[in-house]
């Protein structure tokens, strides 16, 4: 098989790599939060694509020095570009409101706008958070309060704030 | 959202396959040194690339509590944060009014005598959530 053939399958194939050992981590590992145990998948999915691509790619070919970064460089690219999108399709799937509102939608059949919002009570949706928020170690609570523990998502929310100002976007909608 | 999936896929994979099919018909010289698979390796990176932007969007375009409660944690930092302050700040119709006019804005959702039932591609996109979470071993949860 031609080589760039090879990286192609190679990429194209990583994401059912990834949701593999998902599949096995998530069975194996109940008590772990369901993010982290996405991204430890895709951390851990990046071994044997490596592995792969230097067996059935650089081992045999005399690239260059430029064309085996260059291989290298593009296979980690679209394999981490690749496993960033299956965690947000992942946590889509945990946390995103619209994905509730579809299931009940359709386990019901059809909803009034005020079944919807029953379904939601913010104290709910916001302990919900705070537990996921803890778990994942973004929050400390004492047992009264909240305060910002490691600062990765933290960050994300400020890139996210910056971007929404950039975009133009509504920056009041939350009183 | 789906200006977004216009954007960045739909119209760059017409233009660079459109391109290359063009290279054969009328010998132009755009993308004639390129391979089929050459063009398949760039639209690959392009869309991995794409993916990224595509899928944090929503960070930036929706209110997400999560990260909303971060940001507030951020001012009282010291003193930290009850949850009774952070449920001041959030009103019903940003946690769910707002997602249900999403969902009926993406087609996702129709709305008829009052009632909303899902589309052909609400119901696409939750029975494959539904699938991929069984898969996982896991139940359908969202937020």
């Amino acid at each position: 098989m031609n080589i760039l053939a090879r990286i192609l399958c190679l990429s194209i194939f990583s994401p059912l790599l990834i949701l593999a050992i998902h599949a096995v981590v998530s069975r194996l590992f109940r008590k772990l939060a369901p993010q982290l145990a996405a991204v430890l998948s895709i951390g851990f999915a990046q071994f044997p694509l490596i592995f792969l691509l230097w067996w059935k790619v650089l081992k045999n070919v005399h690239f260059s020095g430029l064309e085996s970064f260059a291989a290298v460089f593009y296979s980690i690219t679209v394999f981490l570009s690749l496993g960033y999108l299956y965690f947000h399709i992942f946590n889509t799937s945990e946390t995103a409101r619209r994905i509730r509102i579809l299931y009940e939608i359709k386990t019901s059949g059809h909803l009034s706008k005020e079944n919807i919002i029953a379904l939601y009570k913010i104290d709910d949706i916001i302990e919900m958070r705070l537990k996921r928020l803890v778990e994942t170690k973004q929050l400390a609570f004492n047992g009264k309060t909240y305060r910002l523990d490691q600062r990765l998502l933290y960050w994300a929310a400020i890139f996210a704030a910056t971007w929404r100002a950039i975009l133009g976007l509504n920056r009041d909608e939350m009183r | 959202m789906s200006a977004l999936f216009l954007t960045f896929l739909f119209i760059p994979a017409w233009i660079i396959f459109g391109l290359f099919i063009s290279s054969f018909k009328w010998n132009s010289f755009v993308f004639s040194d390129f391979s089929l698979l050459e063009i398949m390796a760039i639209y690959l990176l392009h869309f991995a690339l794409s993916g990224i932007y595509i899928s944090s969007y929503p960070a930036a375009q929706a209110i997400s509590p999560s990260l909303h409660i971060l940001l507030m944690c951020r001012g009282d930092a010291q003193g930290g944060l009850t949850k009774e302050k952070m449920l001041q700040r959030f009103t019903r119709l940003h946690i769910v009014e707002e997602r249900v006019k999403d969902l009926v804005n993406t087609g996702m959702v129709k709305q008829e005598d009052g009632k909303f039932t899902l589309t052909f591609w609400g119901n696409l996109i939750v029975s494959s959530a539904i699938l991929y979470r069984r898969l996982l071993d896991l139940d359908l949860k969202g937020g």
